[in-house]
């Protein structure tokens, strides 16, 4: 399904998305009928408390999770309208994922790592992809680890690889949850620099969520969730 | 890169529960395995011990009644010993188309020449229809009166020598493995020279004394002309040698043939039971590493992996590790099937011959698809539920 023109350069539009989840304990809704817009090439950055619902809203947007309610579009097209064939397809090649842990495959050297979404997407050729992957591992600053294990790495180090992974397949969009927890304030700012990099250079679009306000006040905007609702915080406030 | 790369590496980053996977297997295929070559070997045994006994009725004293199978399917020796004259008085009944004695001396132990003991038997050339058919007719024409004609567990080679009771034997022929241990720890000397190694055992002081009489026999072996019954037969030498016992070479086979079922029923039972186990073991072992792994599994579905991936790659490990398993499986029942062969034979008291090379190919691929069918169901569930696990799930709630 696409929607109209005059969105034509709406990358995500979330409406009236609600998520609510059953536990042994009752219902809990994490996300509450939240409306969200983001534009291509846009940096948007989420704060918020430790289970706000941060996290859940990225990962209905990055389609790991099917709302309870409501409708979200990707680049035009309703994610709520697609088999798991076509999902996996969508998320391959239009979003990348920085998760807020120590995401890589550890049975994967950080080369393989990194092409291995590209793999999964079975769209280019393995020659395409290895010179694509290496380019990106040299971007990130981490040339030189292609042939090392995750456990070799430093978190932050961990961190540049799942970066680099996430550009892969050229994605418009990049969820970043959190993806500098658990990092020193020195590779905390060389990761944001580089995302902020990519977004300039490369017009890609982030989402990133974030317990830092420092950081978050540099995106085009910036939201606060709160008890799963989200609002636009003005940044000259900050 | 693929799915199986992907399944490779994640055998050799796990190696711990891939080796306990593994391990699983190699012990239910080897018991599989093993199961199969022992029912199929006693078949085999069977019928090659039909084959080979060549005669249709047996006698012997009737002090060994009970002991007949103990000492012709095992070769356990009985020191009972009959007239050789009542041979000669056999072979004019009607009904009888030819007899030959056999004389059993004492079992013993011979590391020299094999791995247990051996059973020596004299046998008499000139009349013998049960061993000389199986031995060539080049090796026939030069047997002589220190030759020995030896069962397929004697270790020595043809042209080596043995010695027993102060005489040295030359082995002019090996022949072909039975599963019965009557053949297979057999050596077979002229009974002439058995009856001179008797007399000389009274004289050496240092040779142990045979208490063999000079035409006394263990048994005598008779072969019954074409459409004469042998229940007839049997009953006329017991009517007219009270003191023999007498058996039919089918008798011998027919309490084994009965035991057979038996031992395959007990045999299909086990194998249930080991079956369920591995079904129950693989699909607790593959949740549990599947919920080790739910982070992994739900970061390979938000990288662009689909269901039909994921349940691929758990299945093409199990596949894998039931694959290396199935191998060490086959090679550990091989070694234990070669190394515990007499065990067996004797813990089972039936004729034991492993099945041809192709049947034991065939057993091989019998077992690895059952384990394998067995192995992929069980891993199958758990490789279901992680696949159809949304991956906000699989990377939030991992354990």
């Amino acid at each position: 399904m696409k929607v109209s023109d005059s969105a034509a350069k709406t990358l995500v539009w979330a409406e009236n998305l609600s998520k609510v989840y059953e536990t042994p304990f009752g219902k809990i809704e994490a996300v509450k009928k939240v409306n969200l817009e983001v534009k291509k090439g846009e940096f948007v950055s989420i704060i918020g408390p430790t289970g706000s619902g941060k996290t859940t809203l990225l990962n209905l947007i990055g389609g790991l999770t099917v709302p309870t309610e409501g409708l979200i579009f990707i680049d035009g097209c309703y994610l709520g309208g697609l088999g798991d064939e076509e999902i996996s397809r969508f998320r391959g090649e239009k979003i990348g994922f920085i998760f807020q842990f120590a995401s890589l495959i550890p049975s994967l050297t950080v080369l393989e790592n990194v092409c291995l979404p590209s793999f999964l997407l079975r769209k280019r050729s393995k020659e395409a992809i290895l010179t694509r992957a290496k380019m990106l591992i040299e971007r990130v600053g981490l040339s030189g680890n292609e042939a090392s294990l995750p456990f070799c790495l430093s978190g932050g180090e961990q961190r540049l690889a799942a970066i680099a992974r996430s550009l892969i397949n050229q994605p418009e969009l990049i969820l970043a949850d959190e993806p500098t927890g658990d990092l020193d304030e020195e590779t905390e700012v060389k990761v944001i620099d580089l995302l902020h990099q990519l977004n300039y250079e490369e017009k890609i679009t982030f989402i990133l969520v974030t317990h830092n306000l420092k950081l978050a006040a540099r995106g085009n905007h910036l939201f606060e969730m709160r008890e799963g609702k989200l609002t636009e915080r003005d940044k000259g406030n900050l | 890169m693929n799915l199986f790369f992907l399944a490779w590496r994640n055998i050799r980053y796990y190696q711990q529960v891939s080796l306990a996977i593994s391990m699983g297997v190699t012990i239910a295929i080897a018991l599989l395995f093993l199961g199969l070559m022992v029912s199929w070997g006693v078949e085999r045994g069977l019928e090659t011990y039909r084959a080979r006994l060549g005669a249709d009725l047996l006698v012997a004293p009737r002090e060994v009644k009970g002991n007949m199978e103990s000492i012709f399917l095992l070769g356990k020796s009985e020191k009972q010993y009959f007239n050789g004259k009542i041979v000669d008085e056999l072979r004019s009944l009607k009904g009888i188309k030819r007899i030959s004695p056999q004389v059993f001396l004492e079992s013993v132990a011979a590391s020299c020449c094999s791995a247990g003991y051996v059973f020596i038997i004299g046998y008499d050339p000139k009349t013998d229809f049960t061993l000389l058919p199986w031995i060539s007719l080049r090796e026939r024409g030069k047997i002589g009166k220190d030759d020995a004609v030896v069962g397929a567990n004697i270790i020595q080679p043809v042209g080596f020598f043995l010695r027993f009771y102060g005489h040295r034997f030359k082995i002019v022929a090996q022949l072909d493995r039975t599963g019965v241990g009557f053949y297979d720890n057999a050596v077979y000397l002229p009974i002439e020279t058995v009856y001179k190694m008797a007399q000389e055992s009274k004289v050496k002081p240092e040779i142990y004394d045979l208490n063999l009489k000079r035409g006394w026999i263990s048994t005598a072996f008779i072969e019954l002309e074409k459409g004469v019954n042998a229940q007839e037969i049997e009953g006329k030498i017991k009517r007219r040698y009270p003191n023999l016992e007498t058996v039919k070479a089918i008798g011998l086979v027919k309490k084994v043939k009965e035991e057979l079922p038996r031992l395959q029923r007990y045999f299909f039972i086990f194998i249930s039971f080991v079956s369920v186990a591995l079904f129950f073991l693989i699909t607790i072992v593959f949740y549990l590493f599947n919920q080790m792994r739910r982070r992994e599994h739900g970061l390979l579905r938000a990288l662009g992996g689909r269901k039909m991936d994921l349940l691929t790659l758990v299945l093409l490990e199990g596949s894998l590790l039931i694959l290396f398993g199935s191998f060490a499986g086959i090679i550990l029942a091989l070694t234990i099937k070669h190394l515990f062969y007499r065990w067996v034979i004797f813990t089972l008291k039936m004729p034991l011959l492993y099945p041809s090379l192709s049947l034991q190919l065939l057993g091989m691929m019998i077992s690895t698809t059952l384990i394998l069918v067995i192995g992929l169901v069980g891993a199958f569930y758990p490789a279901y539920l992680i696949a159809n696990e949304e991956p906000y799930e699989s990377i939030r709630f991992s354990g």
